[in-house]
């Protein structure tokens, strides 16, 4: 079976002066459809640069990460915005709502600023993303007008209006109180399971990572365990 | 509405103190632009019909004709200099004989809005033993106001030309101790004299005119120069004195006749002319270059409060070129809101400032014409040089790095 990513010898180096850093050493990573992803390391250990270039926001020193079998490594970088724009959804620590737009402005954003128009059938895709958060009463609030947790759930429904094939969550609960990141996360579990959305989400929370399918551990540029939290039918990957 | 068009103006309205003060800022400029294009068209157009309004502004005469060479003055030893002059002595005298012809040329003509065929030549005026020397004008009786309003500045009399009547200036009235009803003898250089009666006297303020020209009777001039028939000039007026030469130069192919618009014959003022437009061209253009300055500086400022948002929309798949639209857009509200609310103050203070005082004679005290503001060159301009001026934001706006920003 296909992985819906598929990375293989992923190396990133930063140069600073005439000195390399390394920060991924050789990632080997596949991801399938439907899973639940959760990246784990400590700070430093090449977490968020992973994330950053599998969201093909950061290009690597050296790999391959091929999505659905195409190989995106080699693309420019309109066509990488392209793809990003239709193929991926991010979830940050901090929302990064844009304030001046509404709840529902915002979830529908990344497809308006693609057509160059607002359609109704954005916002009724955004309408519905919105009322599967539980913010069908915060609609036309003001992104700055919403509480800590509202706006992190304004900012998973805005990652899955295109319908992506890979939500990559970076840190997603990090901002938010105890309560709030399970209720966060139980929202993740549950679109993952009823729509089959892809998740990859990084976090050093190690409960938070135990709700996850699938545990990737990053140490030093390297990923040192890739274990199943559950059996699933993913167990042959590792 | 374009989605940018919505965004750009979201990002105005979510700070309208910044926004309010650049645009204040562009309509500051605008307004300069506006003031010096109504004060300078303004002042050209009173310098020009102070000085040009009373006279013709393109004169048609007969074209000077050549000198033929009867006889090779270096063969015979002679000056050549001196046969011409001593032919051209012994041309025709020019006049303009089938004049009613080119009259219906120039009245077919688009622009020419005034005609008046004349017969022009210099003369003496006399009484008793004071001489003066005059510019006889023969005008056909029905448009001794074609070219200076005789009749609206005269003093005494009317301007009634019949065949034993002359209108002349108060000046040369003065000068000849003239009064209305009283008889002068007007002797043409070619040695021809006429008793006429003073019908009436003008003061239309201009010394060329009051001191020197006397109106007659067309026939009366003829007379008086012996060239029965004919006109020595044909004077016109057109609607845009500023293309009298483009007029002239239809006019002399349409005629064949020499035709001289009245640029040639002021040439000084209308180089002072080109020069205030060129000064003036040189004020609005650094108004510009402020509001060129002002829009980039504000938009640059706008960039870096805004980077963490631009850094998100490109991280979720927004195009380099929709967040450059984004700024070249609010380059443009901003520019021509600015420019639209400076060229209406420009207006506004212009009219006010013009009808705030006025000469005695009803001319404004101060010459703006807030009619020539040039308000849709500073409309289109201002707009352009805003948007220009966003492009360097916006290139900054699609530098921003998604990875530094979400990183922070």
């Amino acid at each position: 079976m296909t992985p819906l990513v598929h990375v293989s010898d992923l190396v990133k180096n930063y140069r600073s002066g005439s000195l390399d850093t390394p920060v991924l050493k050789g990632i080997e990573l596949d991801l399938h459809e439907g899973e639940f992803v959760a990246l784990l390391g400590p700070s430093g250990s090449g977490k968020s640069t992973l994330l950053s270039i599998l969201g093909t926001l950061l290009r690597p020193t050296r790999g391959s990460i091929q999505v659905k079998g195409f190989e995106v490594v080699g693309l420019s970088d309109s066509e990488l915005t392209v793809f990003r724009n239709r193929y991926l959804g991010f979830v940050f620590q901090f929302h990064h709502l844009l304030p001046e737009f509404t709840a529902i402005e915002n979830v529908y954003f990344p497809l308006a600023a693609r057509r160059g128009w607002e359609t109704q059938a954005m916002k009724d895709r955004a309408e519905y993303l919105l009322d599967r958060v539980g913010l069908a009463d915060r609609m036309h609030y003001r992104a700055n007008k919403l509480s800590g947790g509202q706006k992190q759930r304004v900012a998973i429904a805005r990652a899955l209006v295109n319908s992506p094939l890979l939500v990559l969550a970076d840190e997603p609960t990090g901002n938010l109180d105890q309560e709030t990141a399970s209720q966060v996360m139980d929202l993740l579990r549950e679109i993952n399971q009823h729509e089959g959305t892809t998740f990859f989400i990084s976090t050093h929370d190690s409960q938070i990572a135990s709700r996850c399918d699938r545990r990737i551990t990053v140490i030093d540029g390297k990923i040192t365990s890739n274990s199943n939290v559950q059996q699933t039918a993913y167990a042959d990957n590792e | 509405m374009p989605f940018s068009l919505k965004v750009a103006l979201r990002h105005l309205a979510s700070s309208p103190a910044q926004t309010l003060l650049l645009i204040g800022g562009v309509a500051v400029s605008a307004f300069l632009f506006v003031f010096i294009a109504s004060l300078i068209n303004g002042l050209r157009d009173t310098l020009v019909k102070k000085t040009i309004g009373n006279l013709a502004h393109i004169v048609l005469e007969p074209k000077e004709q050549t000198a033929r060479l009867l006889m090779d003055g270096m063969d015979t030893g002679k000056d050549p200099l001196i046969l011409d002059a001593y032919e051209k002595a012994n041309f025709q005298r020019d006049q303009i004989r089938n004049w009613q012809s080119f009259v219906e040329i120039a009245a077919r003509t688009k622009g020419v809005t005034v005609i008046s065929p004349e017969m022009v030549g210099n003369g003496f005026l006399i009484r008793g033993q004071a001489v003066a020397p005059v510019s006889v004008v023969g005008i056909l009786p029905e448009r001794i106001n074609a070219m200076a309003n005789i009749e609206a500045n005269l003093v005494e009399g009317d301007a009634t030309l019949d065949l034993s009547s002359i209108v002349l200036g108060k000046k040369l009235a003065e000068k000849l101790g003239l009064r209305i009803g009283q008889s002068v003898v007007l002797r043409s250089d070619r040695d021809r004299e006429r008793t006429l009666l003073l019908r009436g006297i003008y003061d239309v303020g201009v010394s060329s005119l009051d001191e020197r020209i006397v109106y007659v009777n067309i026939r009366v001039a003829r007379g008086l120069f012996d060239l029965a028939g004919g006109v020595t000039q044909i004077e016109l007026k057109v609607d845009d004195l500023f293309k009298a030469d483009e007029f002239a130069e239809e006019l002399a192919s349409a005629t064949g006749l020499k035709s001289t618009p009245w640029t040639e014959g002021n040439k000084s003022l209308r180089d002072g002319l080109n020069a205030q437009g060129r000064s003036g061209m040189l004020i609005q253009g650094f108004s510009l270059i402020t509001v060129v300055v002002g829009v980039a500086s504000a938009l640059l400022l706008t960039t870096y409060r805004r980077r963490n948002e631009i850094g998100i929309m490109r991280s979720f798949g927004v195009s380099k070129s929709f967040i450059a639209t984004i700024f070249v857009l609010q380059g443009m509200i901003v520019g021509m809101g600015g420019a639209i609310v400076g060229a209406a103050g420009g207006y506004q203070l212009c009219a006010f400032l013009r009808d705030s005082a006025r000469l005695d004679n009803g001319d404004p005290l101060l010459p703006f014409d807030p009619a020539q503001g040039a308000y849709v060159e500073v409309i289109v301009l201002t707009t352009i040089g805003s948007m220009l001026a966003a492009i360097w934001p916006a290139r900054a706006a699609t530098r921003v790095d998604p990875v530094e920003v979400i990183s922070q």
